[in-house]
């Protein structure tokens, strides 16, 4: 018997090296500065696919790394702490689906960095017979070669070139915004395909950790040295107990995003369920936490000019990525007893 | 990161499960008395016969001495086949004085011990609270005067589950005279069927009796009773409360997915599987799975902290709280009876003490914000 919910040396390799890059050229402080205008991503995304961001866990018959979705997932904490684009994801799904649809070249380019993804989501499902002249909204995607569509199943890569994008204010103010509706020309691929759906909705729990635990880590720190009445906040109960509320939700949602994310690559039979459970839970746990920093900061984090807020806008823009959370959450009503994980036992993890 | 089980596991949690399916009693465990104390020892007295009992305990001392995870399959498989809950009058014995003795007891009291725990002989209950040392249990003065070879113990200790059905109990006392908090401690065997022990059972909200408070009027405990060194008692109750945050926990929480998964049963049943009950129900069950996951990963972690199980163990109360609740709601008119109802009403009742026995969740949050955090400590503790 091996239970290991903890990383091992490469995996603890993988996060440090990206934690150290971003921290050290892309810090959080960046988004203060950020311009309306430019391509603010270009060097971010430059810097992450010179690491293997987008190849790492792509599969050695496509050239990639062939590492696993567990690092992939590991990665995207990484992003979600650090606020990074969207585009990530997008880039992460992107791959996949044009090795799935055998576009090689697209594949490679994305991998690589040469060729950008931008992300984009629907208000409402759309099948394939409605795809053409459906209003799409865009994540920093003005300077992408491509924007992947995804919602529920249904993931569609499109010709960004060809999207006519008209600019819109964006909740999160740390993207950019842009509308548009699909001319038929510019789809390339789609898929239904739960497993990478799957996949998808990991990394957006996986983002939604990295915002969970970046939120707690900035309470706690400002919990230290800010002080009244002569003493750190941080020695009274009512913060201390609201931060480690925060430091609960936070490896609550770590434990099972890694026991989601080994059920997602040894193809447990009830994967789905674990992968489901952890959307849940990250989602509640991400704005939770985000909340809490804002009250922890008091009439700073109500400001922009802190980082605080950041957080708060963040976790509302990954909760609805790929369609309302509450549809993992229906699916939760629907599965029979799952088991123990990694034991065939068939009939214990099919929906009823 | 992994989570495999090899093929010798699943052959002997084959055999566990086979056993259990066909063993497991079919009554349900009574809470309090006499009757407690014989169905506890009779389900553990019928584990030993067949040879399940003390799995990762030394052999030299009657166990099996097979391995830690071991413990946790066999653990996994008594909840899945319904077998009584550990939190039953055998625990203190199982999961705190066993393990005690095992780590810092003397051959002696090995030999004496640890065969009559693991054949269903005894019961022990635990003495380490007091009335005026709850939370703060290093406030305790309880006291034990050195005459000879034997210690003269007198006091008061309470909320002490079964002692009025146990045979030992693991008694923390002050035997430095003058010492102060965590010094001049001791952690002691004491017989309660010695004069001076008096017990007084206590009912409790659910309408049980297995709390009790214990009087201590000159009672003559022999020095050789003493575990670990005499005035280190301190010690060898952290390694005491550290059993009890590790294996002993696992069984009841994964036993908390199995009763969050059969709340859709409940609903079902009922026709209220609709609306705000199952959206309570999804987060419930979402919410015990990450317990699971959350429960395995403090189980191996390496290396292990106190303040990690601090964690699982607060959200494990809390979360048994949620779900007990979330039965009461979906019982609905049905919850006016304590009976016939599965023994959620029951439950419910008994889950208020989640959140106090074993370390209130106050003080857990205290021990995260502090140790993990590394928040600074207040003044008033």
């Amino acid at each position: 018997m091996t239970i290991d919910l903890n990383l091992n040396e490469e995996q603890k390799q993988i996060v440090s090296s990206l934690r150290s890059m971003l921290s050290d050229r892309f810090p959080v402080a960046r988004l203060r500065s950020r311009s309306e205008t430019g391509d603010a991503d270009a060097a971010m995304l430059a810097a992450i696919a010179a690491i293997g961001g987008f190849n790492l866990c792509r599969a050695e018959k496509d050239g990639g790394a062939g590492l696993s979705i567990v690092e992939d997932v590991l990665l995207h904490i990484e992003f979600g702490r650090f606020l990074v684009t969207p585009s990530v994801l997008a880039a992460a799904i992107g791959v996949r689906l044009a090795d799935e649809k055998l576009l090689p070249k697209v594949a490679d380019a994305i991998a690589s960095g040469a060729s950008r993804v931008g992300l984009a989501s629907s208000t409402r499902p759309f099948g394939a017979s409605d795809l053409t002249g459906l209003d799409i909204r865009l994540f920093d995607s003005e300077n992408c070669d491509y924007a992947l569509l995804w919602r529920d199943s249904a993931l569609v890569l499109l010709d960004a070139r060809k999207l006519g994008m008209h600019a819109l204010k964006p909740m999160d103010r740390s993207v950019r915004l842009a509308g548009a509706q699909v001319p038929t020309e510019a789809i390339i691929a789609s898929a239904s395909n739960s497993r990478l759906a799957a996949t998808a909705q990991l990394l957006v729990s996986a983002q939604l950790l990295g915002v969970a635990e970046a939120a707690r880590d900035m309470a706690a720190d400002y919990a230290k040295i800010r002080t009244q009445f002569s003493q750190p906040i941080g020695s009274f109960q009512a913060i201390k107990h609201r931060c480690a509320n925060m430091a609960i939700q936070a490896e609550v949602v770590s434990a099972q995003l890694a026991l989601a994310a080994i059920a997602e690559r040894d193809q447990w039979e009830d994967a789905q369920f674990q992968n489901d459970a952890c959307r849940l839970i990250a989602t509640r746990h991400a704005l939770d936490n985000a909340t809490s920093n804002i009250q922890v900061h008091g009439g700073i984090g109500f400001s922009s000019e802190a980082d605080a807020h950041l957080y708060v806008l963040r976790a509302h823009l990954l909760e609805n990525l790929g369609g309302r959370p509450q549809l993992a959450e229906n699916r939760l009503m629907q599965y029979a007893n799952p088991q123990l994980g990694g034991r065939a036992d068939a009939s214990a993890h099919a929906p009823r | 990161m992994r989570f495999d089980f090899s093929p010798e596991d699943e052959i002997f949690r084959a055999a566990a499960r086979d056993w259990l399916r066909a063993n497991v009693p079919l009554s349900p465990a009574p809470s309090s008395g006499q009757p407690a104390r014989d169905y506890a020892l009779g389900w553990l007295r019928k584990k030993h016969a067949a040879g399940w009992s003390g799995i990762s305990w030394p052999s030299d001392y009657g166990g099996l001495g097979l391995s830690f995870e071991r413990q946790i399959i066999w653990h996994e498989e008594s909840v899945h086949a319904g077998a009584p809950s550990p939190l039953d009058p055998t625990f203190v014995s199982l999961n705190h004085a066993g393990p005690t003795l095992i780590a810092c007891g003397t051959e002696a009291q090995k030999a004496f011990h640890l065969p009559k725990i693991l054949s269903g002989e005894v019961i022990w209950c635990q003495g380490f609270s007091e009335p005026n040392s709850g939370s703060d249990l290093a406030s305790l003065r309880t006291s034990g005067r050195v005459e000879g070879d034997h210690l003269i113990v007198n006091g008061q200790k309470i909320w002490s589950s079964y002692a009025d059905i146990a045979d030992y109990q693991e008694l923390l006392i002050r035997t430095e005279p003058g010492s102060q908090r965590h010094k001049g401690l001791s952690w002691v065997i004491c017989d309660m069927k010695a004069p001076g022990v008096v017990v007084r059972p206590i009912g409790n909200m659910a309408g049980g009796v297995h709390f009790t408070e214990v009087f201590y009027d000159d009672v003559r405990i022999p020095l050789s009773n003493v575990v670990g060194a005499l005035h280190d008692g301190w010690n060898v109750a952290m390694t005491t409360l550290s059993f009890e945050r590790t294996t002993a926990a696992t069984a009841l929480q994964l036993e908390l997915g199995v009763k969050a998964n059969s709340l859709v049963v409940l609903a079902d049943e009922r026709g209220v599987n609709s609306g705000s009950i199952a959206h309570r129900i999804a987060i419930a069950r979402a919410e015990a799975a990450a317990l699971r996951a959350l429960t395995y990963r403090t189980l191996f972690r390496d290396p292990a902290t106190q303040s990690d199980g601090s964690i699982v163990r607060l959200y494990f109360a809390e979360l048994a709280q949620r779900i007990h609740r979330l039965a009461m709601d979906i019982l609905g008119p049905e919850n006016v009876e304590s009976a016939g109802d599965g023994g959620w009403v029951h439950a419910y009742l008994e889950a208020f003490s989640e959140t106090i026995a074993g370390g209130t969740a106050e003080i857990q949050r205290n021990i995260i914000g502090e140790r993990i955090l590394g928040l600074p400590r207040g003044g008033a503790r």
